[in-house]
């Protein structure tokens, strides 16, 4: 005897059938969860839309690109392209022309026209799109989310 | 004497090879009856007088269960009427109003599933303030917070299958929440809603999980359940 506790034979046969079973329902387990796990449908250059010229905005005007939910809005020195998904529990924010300000339908959150929160629950403003002027053309990427803290002048993509 | 036709029926071989014990005329039949049933021998073969108050357990339990049989009822005659696709499940809803007794088994299944949540919570509440969540019942305390669970992943599922404004954006606010538990967050709500976004997927993900997947958990946990309270010792003792 090597070690003073020795194993008989039946329970070393015992461990190892109980090893086996343990095994084979790790495998059902994480192989249901496999079965079930989703695909990925959407490819990257799905999500780039170009939302349209640059004269075809007038200075102080918010529009809404429903499919794509993105607000883009022209200001004085440029352009800021909002995702329209309200970054408390992802609903979609409509503007509102006259009060102008983004109200969320689903908690009462109301944002000013740079996106920063007025009241209700958001955590922080309305997230922003990377944006690109290519050709007077701009150019929407709703794959690249930028989370911001608070408005800076410096979000504003320059014309 | 000439034996009547009722006396021919209970004593023929067709009749006790169902029903072994016969007239419960003594005591012992009685409780062989409750012992040789299949749908009675989870219930305690004898009952303590104050349990049978009304006031002690008012139903409570019995409620939820009554009306999670209607549930499943009304449930499996609105599924021959629904098709979980998005093009279809909206106007498969609206089109019940035009089929006979088709708002009424609509309205039955809604109506019961917000008294199920109702019921289910009271009861918890009673167990607690009779002391029934006590040793030797923790186990069975332990069953029970199990189907509050599942009643309310029930009621959740469910809530998403009439493919409405109300429908969609509870959905959408639900598995947000969900994207907030750490670490895993995002990955709990792709894995729920089977795409980046309540769609197709998610509500043929929430029609399974809603017609087959939680009522069957439901219900074996249901079955040990009852068969625990008798296993525990029937109903608590009085305060």
């Amino acid at each position: 005897m090597i070690g003073e506790k020795s194993i008989s034979r039946r329970r070393l046969m015992g461990y190892a059938w109980i090893g086996a079973a343990l095994i084979v329902i790790g495998e059902l387990i994480v192989g249901t969860f496999a079965f079930l796990w989703p695909r990925k449908k959407q490819g990257k250059g799905e999500k780039i839309f170009i939302a349209g010229k640059i004269n075809d905005f007038k200075v102080g005007e918010v529009i809404h690109f429903r499919k794509e939910k993105t607000f883009i809005q022209r200001l004085e020195g440029g352009f800021l392209a909002f995702s329209a998904i309200c970054p408390h529990l992802a609903c979609i924010v409509n503007w509102n022309e006259m009060l102008k300000k983004f109200e969320c339908p689903c908690h009462g959150a109301t944002f000013n026209r740079n996106g920063e929160v007025l009241e209700g629950p958001p955590p922080r403003p309305l997230d922003l799109y990377k944006l690109q002027i290519v050709e007077e053309k701009l150019v929407v990427d709703t794959a690249t989310l930028i989370e911001r803290k608070n408005f800076d002048p410096s979000q504003i993509v320059k014309t | 004497m000439k034996k009547g036709i009722l006396q021919r029926i209970l004593e023929s071989a067709v009749w006790r090879s169902i029903f072994r014990t016969g007239i419960p005329d003594t005591d012992l039949k009685r409780s062989m009856l409750m012992y040789n049933n299949f749908f009675l021998h989870i219930f305690p073969v004898k009952m303590k007088r104050h349990g049978l108050r009304f006031c002690y357990t008012f139903c409570l339990g019995g409620i939820s269960f009554l009306l999670f049989i209607i549930l499943c009822v009304t449930g499996i005659l609105l599924m021959f009427l629904y098709t979980p696709s998005i093009e279809r499940a909206y106007f498969d809803m609206q089109a019940l109003a035009l089929i006979f007794n088709g708002k009424i088994l609509r309205n039955l299944h809604r109506w019961a599933a917000h008294g199920m949540v109702v019921t289910v919570f009271l009861h918890m509440v009673r167990v607690f303030y009779t002391r029934s969540y006590r040793p030797p019942r923790e186990f069975n305390w332990v069953i029970g917070i199990w189907l509050l669970i599942l009643t309310l992943a029930l009621s959740y599922t469910g809530y998403l299958l009439p493919w409405d404004q109300l429908a969609y954006w509870g959905i959408t606010v639900g598995t947000t929440i969900m994207s907030y538990t750490p670490f895993l967050g995002k990955h709990i709500q792709y894995f729920v809603l089977g795409a980046d976004e309540v769609g197709h997927e998610a509500l043929l993900r929430f029609y399974v999980l809603h017609c087959a997947v939680i009522p069957f958990v439901a219900l074996v946990l249901m079955a040990i359940h009852f068969w625990r309270v008798r296993k525990d010792g029937g109903i608590s003792g009085p305060l």
